[in-house]
């Protein structure tokens, strides 16, 4: 007796270690689905908590913006006063340092997430890249957060920072090129301290525009993604902040006025905030910059080893009816409605869907929406399936038969 | 009737995206110079945060020295000045045009009330980037809107301010005018900045959520035409070059200027606080400010297409706005005779309006727009 | 996963399974790499003489014929979620898990109560036709559940076919399932959070429900197609579910009841 069994394809190593960290994930959210409810789970909506937590630290850091001036003289003055002196402003300023480090947090589980799952192939590659040019720009702007009170721990990541940056000027063979003067002169090439920390400070608040500009085009077009939190959530989430930030309040003996004859090896940050920082003692500015863009790299050329394996949808122009079901279902925006090319049907304002090659991921929902059979996915046709049932039926009764006639049942 | 969309660079986009080519016509171009200009605004304002220093002492000299040092200083701060002032311009457009074409009913609630709010970010946007420069001019205009509003005596009580160390809001200086402190000026520039934020948020809102009577997802819309970018950003560095925008000098709590003048877009509310006292003034801003805010619900009728009535009225304030404005920046006219010209126009613009919806309404228009029937 | 000679993929399909699999022979099967390398050329070449195995016999409730224990009945009172609603949601998952989870404890233990000669071996009926799945390739790996020609390897009477994502199966596909005699169907997708095309599953659910288009009518019997909202981490909690909706389907069929048509009370083209 032979059967014809269907085995899985044996992926490759890398693939059989990113399923696994995908099965891990699915875990993991299926577990939160249980405990938080379809709707409202977090690990579900990570997105969305990053959109959150960005709002929270943007209105926090808007708040503490009454406050606090970006002079030399008077930086660390104002954030101390804020921190003693205003009604609620220690709980503010927690508010700000707990969401910036949730903040990272999440996007860290967002990439993971995103990377496990596998999605990041394909048309969603685009979201990808720009996700990973978001993160560092998240970064960044955590470590100007620390430099703006201007006081010693300021002073010393300000060193470590513009030691990263022109880095890369001490590079074996690039650095004949003076790639880390060329990154660090926007920023490093002042005179004073005042146009120094005026530096920081725009990187810091304009950096926030950009960053949602950022957010802005990594929405894909399509079904608007989940970027809202539901109202549970969000509740959640603020008791979170609040409880955090009580129980780890910025203490205002951080906040040394510099001392240029002592200054400290070392300097306490928030581990999450900016964690490349924590290696700066250990490898020093050059060798780190060498990681972090090696990483990056890697991380952004991910998508080329997963090209499209499957061929886009199709349309049929004869059957296609330009009801636009497949447009609103489309999850990637991959559909667009045109005037139809035949000049009668156009003429009596018919559309006809057209498929955007470099969107389409293959996933067939079109598909599953086309009531009249007009698009199909080349791999695997309505036909097919079809076809597949029949033969199935159809087999099924003649072994039925067959065994009937051979029991002698009629 | 197509609706209008605040960003209408839908229409373009998807006449790009399904690859019949033309990218955009006139009807989309307020949308996508609307886009334009505030991206330009918003990054020109990063770039003037890493030149601008906002104390007491240093907020002038810093921004002389981004006019006249700064690396593109001057450009930077020429395509900030003219390019709010060329938002607050489509904005206002964009609310005209919404309004004769009457897109506010029936779905467009939202869009409208949108496009209120922008316009409402884009002009104090633009007053507290004005007091940022802290020029003589600046200072004292600061000052006589603190004054108002503390003539006024309604917000005081409805915003307690106190408890977020705004407490000193509204000290007096030594000439017993309302002065501006540096705590002022810290609350100005968070202002500013926030307001920044609210409009990109707006924007933001306004693309990813579609309208209700469109049965379509609306997608990711801010496609502009590059022949639209090159214009605004162009003319905006034309204007730059050709008219820097003033410095004036160095705010002297002694000197108080006469006459104290604000942007353009405040000028015919200085001219009303002239005419009316100040409180009664801002009653009025607040009574056009609901009216604008609530007009789709005030405009009761069912039949869909432009009412004459409602284009006659907005006719009508455009025009009154204009007077008051040309006489806030100076331009003379006795008082009575303003007075009788302002009443003119309203009764005019009244009569004619009803006349033209009589006669529509009695099917001698236009092929008579169809009643509205509920679902 | 292979198949042939290991018993790792098939160990969850050994013991505690509703359908009660029996443990597959060693070196009774051929394996092809990929479906979509045995074409149909390639499928004709080789040789098709498959000897099915009888759900009956399986579930084998005859003690002796293969040496399989004769197990208690599950109690069939409290099914919850089958024969209401076609979408199952997360409370029914939990409560169906839970019920299930008693079964396979009661199942597991050895029958001290009954005594073997006593008790009437039970037949758990079968469906009188095949029930034919579209199952979501990430909510549920089909690799070593079925043969070539997608129909499960434990059990003649469930085919599945393996779709990219749950929103590609098109209502009218279960219709003419049904239609052309079929016992039941059924669809495994993921929960609407962890869809891999963002909105796969949601849409799914709205088809089943109704609330878009194209629509699965009314007209369908209900008892007979089920969505399996289910998470890709919970494999044997699919498949168990998916066993106990075959049961199900076997007792409807068993009951007399053909898969009935509703009569048309307006006219109905697949949701328009």
């Amino acid at each position: 007796m032979k059967r014809l069994v269907v085995k899985s394809s044996r992926p490759g190593r890398y693939l059989r270690f990113r399923e696994s960290c995908g099965r891990c994930v699915s875990l993991l959210e299926f577990y939160a689905a249980r405990f938080f409810g379809e709707t409202s789970n977090p690990f579900a909506l990570t997105g969305a908590l990053i959109v959150a937590l960005m709002v929270v630290s943007a209105i926090t850091g808007i708040a503490m913006l009454l406050h606090y001036t970006p002079t030399p003289e008077t930086a660390v003055q104002s954030v101390r006063r804020l921190t003693d002196h205003v009604y609620l402003g220690s709980l503010v300023r927690a508010l700000h340092r707990t969401s910036a480090d949730l903040l990272v947090i999440s996007i860290l589980f967002h990439l993971f997430r995103n990377w496990a799952t596998g999605r990041y192939t394909g048309p969603r590659s685009r979201n990808w890249v720009i996700g990973l040019l978001a993160l560092p720009l998240i970064g960044i702007i955590g470590w100007s957060g620390y430099v703006l009170p201007w006081d010693e721990r300021g002073m010393v990541l300000l060193a470590w920072g513009r030691e990263i940056a022109y880095g890369p000027d001490q590079w074996p063979i690039l650095g004949w090129l003076r790639p880390g003067s060329i990154i660090g002169w926007p920023l490093f090439s002042v005179s004073n301290e005042a146009d120094q920390l005026l530096r920081i400070f725009a990187l810091h608040v304009g950096g926030a525009f950009v960053a949602i500009w950022l957010v802005l085009r990594h929405l894909r077009p399509g079904t608007p993604p989940r970027a809202r939190l539901p109202l549970a959530v969000w509740i959640g989430l603020a008791l979170l902040l609040l409880v955090i930030a009580a129980m780890l309040p910025l203490e205002n003996e951080d906040l040394l006025t510099f001392n240029p004859f002592g200054q400290p090896a070392t300097v306490r940050v928030d581990a999450l905030v900016s964690f490349p920082l924590l290696f700066y003692p250990i490898f020093g500015g050059s060798f780190l910059a060498f990681l972090i863009l090696l990483v990056w790299i890697g991380l952004a050329w991910l998508p080329r080893f997963e090209r499209r394996k499957v061929p886009a949808a199709v349309v049929s122009e004869i059957a296609c009816t330009g009801c636009g079901l497949c447009y609103n279902d489309c999850p990637y925006g991959a559909i667009a409605m045109m005037p139809h090319r035949d000049p009668l049907k156009r003429s009596r304002g018919r559309e006809i869907a057209k498929i955007l090659l470099r969107s389409c991921n293959s996933c067939g929902i079109c598909v599953g929406s086309c009531s009249f059979g007009a698009i199909e996915l080349p791999a695997l046709m309505t036909g097919e399936i079809l076809s597949r049932i029949e033969g199935a039926l159809r087999a099924d009764r003649e072994t039925t038969a067959k065994e009937h006639l051979s029991e002698g049942v009629v | 009737m197509e609706a209008c969309d605040l960003f209408d660079g839908m229409a373009a986009f998807e006449r790009k995206r399904s690859g019949l080519g033309a990218g955009s016509t006139s009807a989309d171009f307020l949308g996508q110079a609307l886009w334009v200009t505030l991206a330009a605004v918003v990054v020109s304002g990063i770039g003037l945060l890493a030149g601008y220093t906002p104390t007491t002492a240093r907020s002038f000299p810093s921004v002389e020295y981004i006019q006249l040092s700064f690396p593109l200083g001057w450009w930077l701060r020429g395509v900030h000045k003219f390019g709010t002032d060329l938002f607050v311009i489509l904005a206002i457009l964009r609310l005209i045009r919404l309004a004769y074409r009457r897109a506010y009913k029936f779905g467009g609630e939202f869009t409208w009330q949108a496009a209120v709010r922008l316009l409402l970010f884009g002009v104090f946007a633009g007053v507290t980037g004005y007091l940022l420069v802290w020029n003589q001019r600046a200072f004292w205009m600061g000052g006589s809107l603190a004054e108002a509003a503390e003539s006024g005596g309604i917000f005081e009580q409805v915003y307690p301010l106190g408890g977020l160390g705004l407490s000193e809001w509204i000290p007096k200086g030594p000439l017993g005018d309302a002065a501006m402190s540096q705590g002022v000026l810290r609350g100005v520039f968070a202002a500013h900045i926030a307001l920044g934020f609210l409009a990109m948020l707006a924007a933001f809102y306004l693309r990813t959520y579609p309208r209700k009577e469109v049965p379509h997802w609306r997608r990711y819309s801010n496609y502009v035409a590059p022949r639209v970018q090159w214009l605004v950003i162009g003319a905006l560095t034309i204007l730059a070059l050709i008219l820097p925008p003033p410095l004036g000098s160095h705010s002297d709590t002694l000197l108080k200027p006469y006459p104290i003048l604000a942007d353009w877009y405040f000028l015919w509310l200085y001219r009303l606080a002239e005419i009316v006292t100040p409180a009664v003034a801002l009653t009025i801003v607040g009574l056009i400010f609901l009216i604008a805010m609530y007009l789709p619900w005030l405009d009761g009728s069912r039949r869909k297409g432009p009412r004459p009535v409602v284009t006659a009225l907005i006719a009508a304030s455009l025009i009154t706005w204009m007077m008051l404005t040309l006489e806030g920046a100076g331009w003379e006219l006795p008082n009575l005779a303003s007075l009788v010209l302002t009443t003119l126009v309203w009764i005019i613009a009244l009569v004619l309006g009803a006349f033209a919806e009589n006669w529509r309404a009695s099917g001698r228009g236009k092929k008579g727009d169809e009643e509205v029937r509920s679902p | 996963m292979t198949v042939q000679g290991e018993k790792s993929g098939l160990d969850e399909f050994e013991t505690g399974s509703a359908i009660g699999l029996a443990p597959f022979e060693e070196g009774a099967g051929i394996l092809l790499d990929e479906l979509s390398e045995a074409g149909p050329g390639m499928l004709e070449e080789i040789d098709f003489s498959i000897e099915p195995f009888r759900l009956s016999e399986m579930l084998g409730k005859i003690p002796g014929e293969n040496g399989i224990e004769e197990e208690g009945e599950p109690s069939p009172t409290e099914e919850p979620g089958a024969p209401e609603g076609a979408v199952q949601g997360p409370g029914d998952e939990t409560a169906a898990i839970e019920t299930v989870a008693a079964d396979e404890i009661r199942e597991e233990e050895p029958p001290h109560e009954a005594e073997p000669e006593e008790r009437e071996p039970k037949r758990v009926p079968e469906p009188a036709n095949p029930v034919i799945g579209f199952v979501c390739e990430h909510a549920l790996d089909v690799g070593g559940l079925v043969d070539a020609r997608g129909m499960m390897i434990q059990s003649t009477k469930v085919h599945l076919i393996s779709v990219p994502c749950a929103g590609m199966v098109k209502p009218s596909w279960l219709r003419h399932a049904l239609d052309n005699g079929a016992s039941g169907a059924f669809v495994v997708s993921c929960t609407p959070g962890s869809c891999r095309h963002r909105t796969g599953a949601s849409v799914t659910v709205a088809r089943w429900e109704g609330k878009a288009r194209p629509m699965l009518l009314s007209r369908c019997d209900r008892r007979r197609l089920k969505l399996f909202l289910d998470h890709k981490a919970n494999r044997k909690e699919i498949l168990r579910e998916i066993g106990e909706f075959v049961k199900e389907i076997g007792k409807l069929d068993a009951a007399g009841e053909e898969p009935q048509e509703k009569p048309i009370e307006s006219i109905d083209i697949d949701g328009l």
